[in-house]
């Protein structure tokens, strides 16, 4: 089978429920979601392997993570991995954090189920043909996501490097096609209400992707692995 | 040169996990995303 067939329950699971990191409700603690990256895709990962859906507000608490409206946007932040790694413990959800993953292993380890990694949000690929803030999506400097004027990067100015560390899902793979399917959570906004599931992109696109977190970002790989087999 | 995208069905379940265990600091996470301000509502 060229689709793994926990890629599939992904692809269907984020068609039936295409949350994103803005308009979820109960999120003052992420600022209404504009800290919330990390807290959208928890959320959906813990729908996805428990059936049960947490709020920003929840995660934090359980993570441990302070509202963030207490302090100056200067100093806002999401999630760090520690948090990460204290909301999945104190839930069993079966992920560990883990650091300088290979690329070749985040693929494979897609197939247990989707993998989170961090990444420089002007390394996803473009939703081709969108205009935001007095631009026209020209996909550079990673090309576009498919499907194409359905998927992809739509914040075209104002979340740039060195400030734009991101969080996002590989889905898994398509060994056939070698297309990656992954979810990039920052859609859903008063400016940009598109919910996309999911985007599509070639081998080499997610791979730019990937490395833009050291590349770009000057950090060390990051990655949410899962310790087992997504049930079926 | 074998292709890694082949290699899917060699991860057996007790394989152990790849990369390195958290260093003693975090990593500060995702950074926040800031555009129009009507999103903003400040406390």
């Amino acid at each position: 089978m060229s689709r793994p067939v926990r890629l599939q329950l992904a692809i269907a699971g984020r068609r039936k429920h295409p949350t994103q990191q803005f308009g979820s409700g109960d999120d003052e603690y992420t600022a209404n979601g504009a800290l919330g990256c990390t807290h959208a895709v928890l959320a959906w990962l813990t729908w996805l392997w428990k059936r049960t859906w947490y709020s920003h507000d929840q995660i934090s608490r359980i993570a441990g993570y302070p509202d963030q409206t207490r302090y100056s946007w200067a100093n806002r932040r999401g999630l760090n991995t520690y948090e990460v790694q204290a909301f999945c413990d104190r839930i069993g959800l079966p992920y560990q954090v883990r650091f300088g993953v290979s690329i070749e292993d985040i693929r494979r380890f897609s197939k247990r189920g989707p993998v989170g990694f961090g990444h420089s949000y002007s390394h996803w690929p473009e939703w081709k043909g969108y205009r935001y803030g007095g631009r026209t999506s020209d996909g550079r400097p990673n090309g576009f996501a498919s499907p194409l004027g359905e998927a992809g990067r739509t914040q075209l100015v104002g979340f740039t490097p060195p400030y734009d560390a991101h969080f996002g899902l590989l889905l898994g793979v398509n060994r056939a096609t070698r297309q990656h399917f992954a979810f990039e959570p920052n859609h859903n906004s008063g400016s940009r209400p598109e919910r996309p599931p999911f985007d599509r992109m070639g081998a080499r696109q997610f791979e730019r992707v990937y490395d833009s977190y050291t590349t770009t970002l000057g950090r060390s790989p990051y990655a949410l692995i899962p310790v087992r087999r997504l049930p079926l | 040169m074998t292709d890694p995208i082949d290699e899917f069905d060699d991860l057996p379940d007790d394989a152990p996990l790849p990369g390195t265990d958290q260093p003693d600091k975090p990593d500060p996470g995702n950074a926040p995303v800031r555009e129009d301000t009507t999103e903003e509502r400040e406390p």
